[in-house]
């Protein structure tokens, strides 16, 4: 059981990786919602799971 | 893309990863800053956590566990500290304990920080500040201020709703990393569940008589400032054979015990006596007693930040307690301690009362039942008031300095593992 | 300068700030965002004892990290789900099959509360089901607006109907009581309100012909048989139920693992035949299409963080709960959604918790009260600044009108849940019998 919380919890930290990386290129290219206002906000929210996938917050 | 455009998207990429590098600095500093304390000289052994649970080895909820044998024959006492790390004056009373303690008959045994996990984070949402500084006439100690809960980065996810073990009892999703609602705990469970089971262990394998829970409440929650004890117990073979939970008033009274102490220490702070109830699982009041055979005892002091409802949250308002909302609420008879924002209610008063209010416990204990009688002396709650009314930090007065020769041997630096050369020594 | 008198000042310096930047930059997500640096600064120059903001403001980012996560995985779901052409073939066979438009609406109803009551989000309800309740609302004849208000009020149901009522955990936590005791006390509340909405949406709406509805649905995939239909709900479904019923023999998942498992079921049962390109363009356009709501409540937790570091949450709840027990009743219908809409999930700490401990004091049920107070914090879902709800009902139904227009249609609806709510907290003893 443990090793299969501590799989998950791994899990967890690539899920957040994936937000990060679909966030930093939505940053660069997207379809929808675009303009600088929308620039900041992907930048800005992608500071979490950033901090989270380095393992820091 | 238009140049222009691209600029923009990196400068707020930029901007944005400067935002986090600067914040995530002072994350990194709280989740790897090491106190040290300086044990006193009746420390007989170090155990950790691991010990009892071999899976929590090279976690960060594995924690160091000090015992101080005086080799006599007597009770043993168990002090649990920092089982939420948010309230701070429950380690630094730990950490006095440690420092200071002389025992001349029976064990005791410390947890300072008994949730190290939730002691690397900070509370979500609430502002807290990462650290609390006590001044020494040797110098300045910083101490962390953490979560209530274990830190996502070492248990994550939560679960929609958290079942206790095995009480079968829901709670909050996020209570499954509250160590202080996961007792008795699970062998093989999730990572906080384990610190609660190496806790039972503690408890269980080193027959612990007198056992104690160092907490701080919002003077708005009815159990502030008040030792919470079991008035009945859980049958626990009756639960192991049909899993009926049916209680009964046991030989041994930890809540005669509470009472008689809240009554003795009156005349110095007020100290209300609560009946654990038996219908709230989780918690270790209810659960030690339940699955040991120790008198079992939580105690609260009041601590305003957990209020919620303060003015600027500042290391000051946790140190030193004054709130003009909180005195506004008194006033209008809503809290439940006699809350006066002249005196507030500073770190020395938090910490001195958890400080006596364990001696007291542990007095009238071996009073009534002298094969628990445990002979201990450490800092009370009266001389750090004297200490007090001569303008002396009464906190920082009872630390030592590691960094003094005389104390190199016994300066024990707290983390997840063994850091130094001291603890090979013990 | 008193703590009251500054942190007034506050709250209006972030009120400002906040009422500026919406008209400005058109944005409530970065409106909060901007509130919420604008009083962090106002209050590290008011009280340099608070040092640098930048670190609170940065952890305020995480308050609803899982939340946002929930949101990220339960899009995933539905739109990999949607895409094999299975919500379309459901619709089309309620519609078929349901000739009774009560029954109809009965059913998009119940549909509706199931993903809120697990996840205990609204905006998941919403995700999940809202194209396919809009859908067949449309051809029931019922108009945009109070399409999207049925929508809108039964994902507020949703995320206060048992098991999993977010408010009722957190503030049963602060205040140490089991979460025990609250199904029928929220459920039936939940009922009535949602009975009433039912009647007040399809009262007068004339269905479309139905061959005419169905005539604008894709053709059905023979291959799309019931199984490949049912295996990803059945998936999700038993996941809930082992984790509730079976907690110790399965290891925590997770809200977001438990649909991104149900996904992966999704995409196995789809009889398509789709790319990984395929794919990864659905994953793109649901990030895209989630974005706006993770971007809310993230900046959310960020203003949470700042009103309480500077005492502005503080001066708020310390008022509200130092009212007359007379105003609170009168007022906590108002008081209640507005923090919702500044707190989110906060409201049942900063409000929910000193009501708590406020009643009790007074000898008044508190298990009733608390339920009470779950029915009525939801409704600020559709207040300022957050809205969550109000807006992601807004978008599904594509309603472009006046956003208070469609409020004073739901404000009928909403006063039904909440004058019983009230009632509970007034007369708690005479609801206790209900757990």
């Amino acid at each position: 059981m443990v090793f299969f919380e501590n799989l998950i919890h791994i899990l967890y930290f690539v899920m957040a990786g994936l937000v990060a990386l679909s966030m930093l290129k939505s940053l660069f290219k997207r379809k929808k919602n675009q303009g600088v206002v929308f620039d900041i906000m992907y930048a800005y929210c992608l500071i979490p799971f950033l901090l989270r996938v380095l393992y820091i917050k | 893309m238009e140049k222009k455009s691209l600029i923009i998207k990196i400068v707020v990429l930029v901007l944005a990863l400067v935002l986090a590098l600067l914040a995530g600095i002072e994350f990194w500093q709280l989740r790897h800053y090491k106190e040290t304390i300086v044990a006193s000289d009746d420390l007989t052994e170090v155990k950790w956590f691991s010990d009892y649970v071999p899976s929590l080895k090279n976690t960060w909820m594995d924690t160091p566990v000090f015992i101080f044998d005086s080799g006599v024959e007597g009770g043993t006492v168990f002090v649990c500290g920092c089982p939420h790390p948010y309230e701070p004056a429950s380690t630094m009373a730990a950490y006095l304990m440690i420092e200071n303690l002389q025992v001349d008959k029976g064990k005791i045994i410390i947890v300072p920080r008994a949730n190290y996990s939730g002691s690397t984070d900070g509370m979500l949402g609430d502002a807290y500040p990462m650290f609390f500084h006590v001044s020494s006439d040797w110098g300045i100690s910083k101490y962390r201020i953490g979560d209530r809960y274990t830190n996502p980065l070492d248990q994550w996810p939560d679960p929609f709703t958290y079942v206790n073990y095995p009480s079968g009892q829901n709670l909050a999703y996020q209570d499954i990393r509250n160590l202080n609602r996961t007792y008795p705990g699970r062998e093989n469970g999730t990572l906080t569940e384990r610190a609660a089971y190496a806790v039972m262990e503690i408890i269980r394998q080193e027959k612990v008589d007198i056992a104690i829970d160092m907490h701080e409440a919002e003077i708005l929650y009815p159990v502030t400032s008040t030792y919470v004890a079991p008035s009945k117990v859980l049958d626990r073979e009756k639960f192991l054979e049909t899993g009926e939970m049916e209680y009964y008033e046991p030989e041994k009274s930890s809540l005669d015990v509470a009472m008689m102490a809240g009554m003795n220490i009156s005349d110095q702070f007020l100290m209300k006596s609560a009946s654990s109830p038996n219908t709230l699982h989780g918690l270790s009041h209810r659960e030690w007693a339940d699955w040991s055979d120790s008198l079992t005892f939580l105690m609260e002091t009041p601590e305003i930040f957990i209020d919620k409802i303060t003015g600027p949250r500042t290391e000051a308002l946790m140190t030193e307690g004054k709130d003009e909302f909180l005195q506004k609420v008194t006033d209008k008879g809503l809290t439940y301690f006699p809350y006066d924002m002249e005196f507030g209610t500073p770190m020395w008063y938090r910490t001195g009362r958890h400080l006596t209010g364990a001696l007291e416990v542990i007095f009238w204990a071996g009073f009534f039942y002298p094969e628990m009688e445990v002979q201990v002396t450490w800092p009370t709650y009266l001389e750090m008031a004297e200490l007090e009314d001569q303008g002396i930090d009464s906190v920082g007065y009872y630390l030592k300095n590691p960094d003094a020769p005389e104390n190199k041997d016994h300066a024990f630096t707290i983390y997840y593992k063994p850091v130094g050369e001291n603890y090979d020594k013990y | 300068m008193t703590t009251t008198t500054l942190t007034l000042i506050l709250l209006i310096i972030m009120i400002a700030a906040f009422v500026l930047s919406s008209i400005k930059l058109k944005s409530p997500d970065i409106s909060m965002a901007v509130a919420a640096v604008v009083l962090a600064i106002a209050g590290t120059i008011a009280v340099p004892a608070l040092g640098s903001p930048v670190r609170y403001l940065v952890e305020g980012l995480f308050v609803n990290l899982d939340l946002a996560l929930l949101f990220i995985a339960a899009s995933i779901f539905v739109n990999i789900y949607s895409h094999s052409g299975a919500i379309a073939a459901i619709t089309r066979t309620v519609v078929e099959k349901v000739n009774n438009k009560w029954v109809l609406l009965s059913i998009m109803g119940v549909l509706m509360l199931i993903p809120g009551a697990l996840t205990g989000a609204g905006s998941v309800a919403i995700f999940v089901l809202g194209g396919l309740v809009n859908t067949v609302l449309e051809y029931l004849g019922i108009s945009k607006k109070k399409r999207t208000v049925f929508i809108c009020f039964f994902a507020m149901l949703s995320a206060a109907c048992p098991p999993i009522n977010l408010w009722t955990m957190l503030m049963t936590a602060q205040a140490n009581m089991p979460y025990v005791g609250f199904t029928w006390l929220l459920l039936i509340p939940i009922v009535i309100a949602g009975a009433f909405t039912i009647v007040f949406v399809g009262w007068g709406a004339k269905p479309q012909s139905k061959e005419e509805t169905l005539a604008k649905f894709p053709p059905k995939d023979p291959k799309l048989t019931w199984w490949r239909i049912i295996l990803p709900f059945v998936a999700i479904i038993a996941l809930f139920l082992l984790a509730l019923y079976d907690p110790w023999g399965l290891p925590v998942l997770g809200l977001p693992l438990m649909f991104l498992i149900a996904a992966l079921v999704a995409l196995l049962c789809n009889p398509k035949k789709t790319t990984a390109k395929q794919y990864l363009g659905i994953l793109d356009d649901t990030m895209e299409q989630v974005f706006p709501l993770v971007a809310n409540v993230l900046s959310i937790g960020v203003l949470q963080s700042a009103m309480a570091a500077t005492g502005v949450r503080g001066l708020i709840g310390s008022t509200c709960v130092g009212l007359p027990l007379v105003l609170i009743y009168a007022l906590i219908l108002v008081v209640g959604p507005i923090c919702q809409g500044c707190f989110n999930y906060g409201v049942s700490i900063v409000l929910g918790g000193p009501l708590i401990f406020m009643f009790n004091t007074l000898g008044m049920d508190v298990t009733v009260i608390c339920a009470a107070l779950s029915l009525i914090f939801p409704l600020g879902d559709t207040l300022p600044p957050s809205r969550i709800v109000g807006r992601l009902a807004c978008e599904t139904t594509e309603y472009k009108e006046s956003y208070l227009g469609f409020f004073k249609t739901l404000v009928l609806p909403m006063l039904v849940l909440g004058i019983m709510a009230v009632i509970m907290i007034i007369k708690p003893a005479a609801f206790a019998f209900l757990y």
